[in-house]
């Protein structure tokens, strides 16, 4: 049995449109270790949103392995793979997706009552959770009344309330300004450091990068650079690149 | 094509006519809307579907009309054929009266003499017309009324042959002396066919054998009498035969005139000839009478018709607002699925109008073609109606009457035309305001709460002033203009102002709209909830309330409580104010609804998102819980009626039996003398199987109204020169009406309730008769008198007269027997029609000299089952059938006429269902729509642990609770309904109480299933949305 929390083997993800063949995952091998904090990078089109979805089984595989956990994603059931997500992993996304027709506090606790906790009990560890984002004040506002750093950060507690083992997250920050972007992050680093959750974070933004303990670096559905514990200099050179498209220069402030 | 109809259809080119010449100039714009009808072919359908339903049923009920008018007209021109006028005098036994020969001859030198009616009448039949009871030797089957129609065809041959079934047409001489013809409803009737041995009774011993030569056709000479229901079991022969077999020699009874011209012409110079005919004939020594009896079928047929195409269309018009709703509906959705793509387009420059133009051009294509198809389609629903009338009212090919016209068809597309183009118009201006930033980035839009009316500059242009302050007052200040309408249709309602005065329905939407307005105004000052849920309340209790309660505390009375448009306000403004309530507070509904099944753990989180959707997109669901609520509303109020009417059985036999369990009635020309006699002679038949006979005494008098009044010096010289003017003119003035003899075993014995009476003189009913039973003087009249006295109930009974409480009547005949009675009851039964009074008025010679005695009132003994009393009551018809005896249990009759209107309120009932697919394609579509809107949201439960089944199950759950809701309300609302027409004085249900049920339960279940099973496959495809390609799926 394998000692990591994932372990992806040779993986392959082909989208079969029916005239065209689109090969987003070629042969991706990732190992993550328990309470790691994980960024995933690379340009547009590489296949890092693929690469989670398949990971987390959101998606399926067209060749090769997943285990999380121990647990091969390719034995269990469609309903299965559902109980795992809902128990042992949390998901934050680029677009929030919370359900606008329930309050703050609602879409928190969705994922307890889903998990079969009595309303009552859920009630009160979603408003927790809230508390620790820094939203109980907001617990009956309805999405569309909150703010769009608001909004992730009652999706980072709608991910964290089930005390996930594996954190999610596809563009956290791709819809946040600068300041809720540093906010959001300084909250999941906390999360990480303080209960030593898994977080695999999709990302463009360089900054969010900085703040990963590794950084997996994709391009053409391959991993073509794993930073593993600290920043090899071909990452560098990467994160380089990506900043200099985005950022019009201030490298060194970035990277250094 | 009438002119309704033109002035709709000219509306509506000119509207397509704008619209074209709009479309000419905005090309690009008419382009985009068109493309988009085509872009989501299952949308376009729904949406034709939804428009097409409002034209099917316009449709549908105006060939409805077409076909029944078609059916009852039709009856009558084969009844009548060529004949547009009949002459005859009834006798004191209700028959007609015998007459000599040459009054024929001398009516057909007076026509041939005036130059009026030498133009007009082409021709006269001499004929006997005359009822007889018959037996067939062969078939052994009997009928105890049958018609010998006989004629001459040598001296009428205007009127056409006879078409027997053998051979060529024949005109009656080839018949031999005892021989006959018979029509198909009499051979059908009594299986009689060519050389079948007939015996026609005469009276008591008296009989005659005739052999049927052939079987003729129902039509002309030999099917009058509007078919077998009306008496138009005919049996055919000659003039001479008849008389040789009455023993009438020389005499006739009947006459016929055929104007010049086909059926249908002919009859329009009807009362023309009559008028001019009529003072002839009341001179006559036998004072003659003149009937336009084809005319007045005609016309009564006509009237009969349009009062149930009215209905149909009434009904329909639930249909239509729920289709108009759907219409409404599915744009706004239309809106919301392209509000990105309108925002975009009008931050590239198109105008608000444009947005308008593109949706109006997108939907008046929808509109065309719906319109088109929902005409046709109607012509289905028709089709099923007219079938479905068929099964019910006697079971009769109803098929071969169906017909329909071209204005009908016309008359459809237009009005469906109308009402969608209306529709669309109104849907086009709601979804094409919007913000930009807010439609482009998918922002909620605020409440709208501008009240102020827009100030322009004296530079602008008178018109486009009056113009934005027109508009501005419709859309801003819309709280003032309901205000001001309601109050105006109030005042109306009470004051005199020459329109709705005193109609209940003014009086009640009035003050409904005057609600809602201020409930709007209020808006301003409080939040929506409270000010929606006070007007909603308000208006809910306003139409909950018995009326009658209205007339007791405030002392108002409208006119018009019962009538079919306050139906259709009731259920427009109780499930508008229902929803209302609902709507505004649906908070704590669903906070209601998770507190009960949050409880189980599983169904928590399913709960949740599933009740919180309907009740956020709150204009979406209270349009669609509006479809499902009024089409069940209506239904189940239809119901409620059926349930009270069926409830009343008890009571209605009761009103109508007289404490008598059988009526009989025998041929008015072979009278019974002592029925009770008759039975004790006949071996076959005991008196011990009956506890009561009472047999009547009737005479068919002409009766004319005298007013009473304070001034009874005045009311006794207009007694005083009706009594002794002379009859010709008092018979012109009067009315022939059945004088009901009573005797005192009637007053001993019988218990019948009085709807009104004399209460100053008489505290209980009871005191009436008592009184009548004393007083040879007084008289209780039966209710159809007033009934009679209403338009509505066609031109025939337009002629019958007017009486009141208190009034006289003078009753007199040609052979100067006359009496005055002074009316001092109306009867509630509607069996026995005529004018009761004491016996010796009809029998002495000093009263009426007459003892026909045709009608009999008979009580079966104690504990007779009812299979036996169908057993006595045909023994009875077999045993007298020479005094041709027809036997009605009363119970049984009044069972099987109600039965035969809970049918025809089936019948509406599956009408209004067209209503409720309305609502279930509404809910279908609105769950197609919903998996769209939502699937990035599915995606997203999917990954927080929501399994396939969850997620169907969360769609399920919503739209069920919509159409649960939707028809909880709708039920509900019918009940309460049905109190209030259950607790109405007027509707008169003394019943107990009943809901039906057995009726509610299935058509709910009914709509729940259909509408689950058309939710059930878009909630499936939901559940089935991979939830990675869900997540990656935006807008």
């Amino acid at each position: 049995m394998s000692d990591f929390i994932i372990d992806a083997q040779n993986i392959h993800k082909t989208y079969d449109t029916g005239k065209v063949q689109v090969k987003a995952l070629r042969g991706i091998e990732l190992k993550v270790n328990k309470g790691d904090m994980v960024g995933i990078m690379g340009p547009s089109g590489c296949g890092k949103t693929t690469m989670l979805n398949c990971l987390s089984g959101l998606d399926d595989l067209t060749e090769g392995q997943v285990n999380i956990e121990g647990r091969p994603l390719d034995t269990l059931t469609n309903d299965q793979k559902t109980e795992l997500r809902a128990q042992r992993m949390g998901f934050i996304f680029q677009f929030f997706n919370l359900l606008p027709v329930l309050t703050a506090v609602e879409n928190v606790e969705l994922p307890l009552l889903v998990g079969g906790v009595k309303p009552a009990q859920a009630r009160i560890q979603a408003m927790e959770m809230l508390e620790t984002v820094g939203l109980a004040e907001h617990a009956d506002h309805k999405p569309a009344e909150l703010s769009g750093g608001q909004q992730q950060r009652v999706t980072i507690a709608r991910c964290l309330v089930n005390k996930p083992a594996i954190i999610w997250a596809d563009e956290p920050t791709g819809n946040l300004d600068t300041k809720n972007s540093d906010e959001v992050i300084d909250l999941l680093v906390e999360l990480n450091r303080k209960n030593a959750q898994t977080f695999i974070v999709v990302t463009h933004d360089p900054k969010v990068g900085e703040r990963m303990g590794r950084i997996v670096w994709m391009e053409s559905g391959k991993i073509l650079d794993d930073g593993l514990s600290d920043k090899s200099d071909r990452l560098k050179e990467n994160i380089e690149t990506i900043v200099k498209e985005n950022h019009d220069g201030a490298v060194d402030e970035i990277i250094s | 094509m009438g002119p309704l109809t033109s002035i709709l259809l000219f509306i509506v080119m000119v509207l397509l006519g704008l619209i074209g010449i709009q479309a000419y100039r905005m090309p690009i714009i008419a382009k985009m809307g068109l493309r988009n009808a085509a872009r989501r072919r299952t949308n376009a359908m729904i949406v034709i579907l939804g428009l097409m339903i409002g034209t099917a049923i316009i449709s549908g009920s105006l060939v409805v009309g077409d076909t029944l008018d078609n059916m009852f007209t039709k009856a009558v021109y084969e009844s009548y054929d060529e004949t547009d006028e009949t002459v005859y005098a009834i006798n004191l036994n209700g028959t007609y009266e015998f007459i000599p020969y040459s009054e024929y001859e001398a009516l057909s030198d007076h026509v041939a003499n005036d130059p009026y009616l030498a133009g007009r009448v082409e021709g006269i039949s001499p004929e006997i017309y005359h009822r007889v009871s018959v037996f067939d030797v062969d078939s052994q089957l009997s009928e105890p009324s049958v018609a010998i129609t006989a004629f001459d065809h040598a001296e009428s041959p205007q009127f056409g042959k006879l078409d027997p079934k053998q051979g060529s047409a024949a005109t009656g001489s080839e018949l031999a002396p005892n021989e006959v013809y018979v029509n198909e409803w009499l051979a059908d009737e009594m299986d009689i066919k060519a050389g079948h041995r007939l015996l026609i009774f005469l009276g008591e011993n008296q009989s005659q054998l005739f052999i049927v030569k052939d079987v003729v056709e129902n039509e002309g000479r030999a099917n009058f009498g509007w078919g077998p229901g009306g008496g138009g079991l005919n049996i055919v022969m000659t003039l001479e035969q008849a008389q040789t077999l009455l023993n009438r020699t020389g005499m006739i009874n009947f006459l016929k005139l055929t104007n010049f011209g086909d059926v249908k012409e002919g009859m329009e110079d009807s009362e023309a000839v009559a008028d001019e005919l009529a003072p002839y004939l009341s001179q006559r020594s036998v004072p003659l009478r003149v009937e336009t009896g084809k005319q007045d079928g005609v016309e009564m047929a006509e009237t009969g018709s349009a009062g149930l195409q009215t209905l149909f269309m009434a009904l329909g018009g639930f249909s239509i607002i729920a289709g108009v709703m759907l219409i409404i509906n599915i744009f706004v959705m239309l809106a919301e699925e392209r509000k990105g793509e309108m925002g975009i387009a009008r931050a590239v420059g198109m105008k608000q109008k444009h947005l308008m133009y593109m949706f109006l051009f997108e939907g008046t294509a929808y509109s065309f073609i719906a319109s088109l198809v929902g005409t046709f389609a109607g012509l289905g629903v028709a089709w099923v109606i007219i079938l479905a009338f068929g099964s019910i009212f006697g079971g009769f090919n109803s098929l071969q009457f169906f017909t329909f016209t071209g204005e009908s068809l016309v008359m459809a597309f237009v009005g469906g035309m109308f009402i969608t183009m209306g529709t669309i118009i109104f849907a086009s201006r709601k979804v094409s305001k919007l913000n930009i930033i807010r439609a482009i980035r998918n922002i909620p839009e605020p409440r709208y709460s501008r009240h102020e009316i827009t100030r322009l500059d004296s530079s602008v242009s008178a018109f486009r002033r009056y113009k934005t302050l027109f508009m501005d007052v419709l859309q801003r200040q819309y709280e003032v203009v309901m205000i001001a309408i309601g109050a105006f249709l109030m005042l109306a309602a009470f004051v005199d102002i020459g329109i709705f005065y005193d109609k209940a329905w003014a009086g009640y939407v009035g003050l409904s709209i005057l609600i809602y307005g201020i409930g709007l105004l209020l808006r301003r000052y409080v939040p929506d909830e409270k000010a929606f849920t006070a007007a909603g309340l308000v208006v809910l209790l306003l139409w909950s309330y018995p009326y009658d309660l209205y007339e007791q505390v405030l002392g108002i009375e409208l006119d018009g409580i019962m009538d079919m448009e306050m139906w259709f306000f009731d259920g427009v403004f109780m499930v508008s104010a229902a929803l209302m309530v609902i709507m505004y507070n649906s908070e704590r509904i669903l906070g209601g609804l998770l507190w009960i099944f949050g409880r189980f753990e599983s169904l928590s989180a399913i709960f949740k998102t599933a009740i919180s959707y309907p009740m956020a997109s709150r204009f979406r669901t209270g349009m669609t819980l509006a479809m499902f609520s009024l089409i069940i509303f209506t239904i189940t109020s239809l119901g409620m009626m059926m349930g009270l009417i069926n409830g009343n059985i008890d009571a209605i036999t009761e009103e109508n039996s007289g404490g008598f369990d059988m009526v009989t009635f025998g041929n008015p020309a072979v009278p019974m003398e002592d029925i009770e006699g008759q039975i004790a002679a006949n071996a076959n038949l005991s008196n011990g199987d009956y506890d009561n006979i009472v047999p009547l005494y009737t005479a068919y008098a002409f009766m004319y109204p005298v007013a009473g009044g304070p001034d009874q010096q005045e009311v006794d010289e207009r007694i005083a020169d009706n009594m002794t003017r002379p009859f010709p003119g008092f018979q012109e003035n009067a009315t022939q009406y059945n004088l009901i003899g009573c005797s005192q075993r009637f007053f001993a014995t019988s218990d019948y309730q009085l709807d009104s009476w004399d209460e100053a003189e008489y505290p209980d009913y009871h005191d009436v008769w008592a009184a009548l039973a004393a007083n040879a003087s007084l008289a209780v009249a039966d209710i159809t008198i007033q009934a009679l006295t209403q338009e509505h109930m066609g031109p025939e009974y337009e002629k019958a007269f007017e009486v009141s409480i208190g009034d006289y009547v003078v009753i007199r005949d040609a052979a100067n027997h006359s009496r005055t009675v002074k009316i001092v009851g109306f009867t509630k039964q509607m069996i026995l029609t005529g004018i009761f009074v004491r016996s010796e008025v009809v029998t002495e010679p000093s009263g009426f000299d007459t003892r026909t005695s045709y009608i009999t009132l008979m009580t079966f003994a104690d504990g007779t089952s009812d299979d036996r009393q169908d057993r006595l009551a045909k023994e009875l018809e077999r045993e007298f059938l020479p005094y041709g005896m027809r036997t009605f249990i009363i119970k049984h009759e009044i069972e099987d006429q109600l039965e035969m209107l809970t049918n025809f309120f089936y019948l509406l009932q599956a009408f209004l269902g067209l209503g409720l697919i309305v609502g279930i394609a509404g809910l279908g579509v609105i769950t197609i729509r919903a998996v769209a809107e939502r699937r990035q949201q599915i995606g997203m439960l999917r990954a927080i642990g929501f399994k396939e089944r969850m997620i169907w199950k969360s769609f399920l759950i919503e739209t069920s609770y919509i159409a649960l809701l939707g028809i909880i309300i709708g039920v509900i609302l019918g009940i309460i309904l049905g109190v209030r027409f259950w607790l109405e004085p007027e509707a008169e249900f003394v019943g107990d109480f009943v809901i039906p049920w057995n009726m509610i339960i299935p058509v709910s279940l009914i709509a729940y299933l259909f509408t689950f099973i058309c939710t059930v496959g878009p909630a499936k495809a939901a559940s089935k949305v991979p939830p990675a390609e869900a997540l990656r799926y935006v807008g």
